[in-house]
């Protein structure tokens, strides 16, 4: 069904317009780098912190709410750049095996994302200002940066091996 | 000796053969060079936003100073050391492309402002991190790595 969706999309003007214009893949790639740079940068900056190795001093809930909406923003940026450099080639991108593991390390991050804002979050009122990171919040900082690691390296893949 | 005779010199070294006869050598270099880029590109736009009041006002500018510029160093360093195995692996992509040049002259300008830049924020006075001239060098600051990502990712396309 993914593969027939993807046939579709290969053939739509879009499509055609991305993989013939000389500049339109070459910009939307440089876009989407700028915006994944901020990504994992500001990500970092909060993985880093649930960490506890670095801003100590900067409650968590004032750093999330300083990097979030820069995160959130590039993000979406990074998706719709993603999503249309994707559609240029569908069926060639859903036959790369490192494409296909890129987009599982994004769906394991943002199950990871997810469990810290909806689970771990909850009690952040208390621990914020007590100093000592809980487990949970340090393991998910953790996981967050071995994920984007792992996603960046996956996306620098694809290009050498689609 | 010209820019290309340098390239193609340095194509034949047995640096540079073993770096291209290795599949994972260069993919592997970019992967910690596009890294340290994240690193240093959300400091500039962070510092940006700082020097703007827009963000992080819970700290001084020299508290940011503190947390932002030395890992920025190490990984300006990191890009120095990247930057020159990718030229050792592909100096003929590399070297006489007009993308490249672009990107090493930005660069040359990026470094020396992000010094000065930081001067402002380990001042210990949060006016002089936040005055006219600080604010304006903050956003060239951001548009330099903007323009140095760009031509960095277009040396691929300008050369094929």
């Amino acid at each position: 069904m993914i593969m027939g969706w993807a046939e579709w999309l290969e053939e739509t003007p879009l499509a055609y317009f991305i993989q013939g214009d000389l500049y339109a893949f070459p910009l939307l790639e440089v876009l989407h780098v700028v915006s994944i740079a901020l990504v994992v940068g500001t990500i970092f900056i909060v993985d880093l912190r649930l960490l506890n190795w670095c801003s100590k001093s900067y409650q968590v809930t004032r750093l999330l709410r300083a990097m979030l909406p820069l995160t959130l923003g590039a993000f979406g940026f990074a998706a719709v750049t993603g999503f249309l450099m994707f559609s240029s080639q569908p069926t060639r991108y859903l036959e790369t095996p490192v494409f296909l593991l890129k987009m599982g390390l994004l769906l394991l991050a943002a199950v990871n994302m997810a469990i810290f804002h909806v689970w771990t979050q909850r009690g952040i009122a208390q621990w914020d200002t007590e100093g000592a990171v809980p487990l949970s919040a340090r393991t998910a900082g953790l996981i967050s940066m071995v994920l984007w690691v792992a996603i960046l390296v996956a996306g620098r893949f694809v290009g050498f091996l689609l | 000796m010209s820019v290309a005779n340098f390239a193609s010199w340095l194509d034949a070294t047995s640096v540079s053969l073993a770096l291209k006869n290795n599949f994972w050598a260069v993919p592997t270099l970019q992967s910690i060079h596009i890294l340290a880029v994240c690193l240093v590109f959300t400091s500039a736009v962070i510092v940006f936003l700082r020097a703007w009041n827009l963000v992080g006002t819970d700290w001084t500018a020299e508290r940011w100073a503190r947390r932002l510029y030395p890992p920025h160093w190490w990984a300006l360093l990191v890009l120095l050391v990247t930057g020159i195995f990718q030229v050792l692996a592909e100096p003929m992509r590399e070297l006489p492309n007009p993308a490249f040049q672009i990107k090493m002259v930005c660069v040359l300008i990026a470094v020396p402002l992000a010094l000065w830049i930081a001067r402002q924020f380990y001042s210990g006075r949060d006016d002089a991190a936040t005055r006219l001239p600080t604010r304006s060098a903050s956003i060239v600051m951001v548009a330099l790595w903007f323009v140095i990502i760009f031509a960095g990712r277009w040396i691929a396309y300008a050369s094929a």
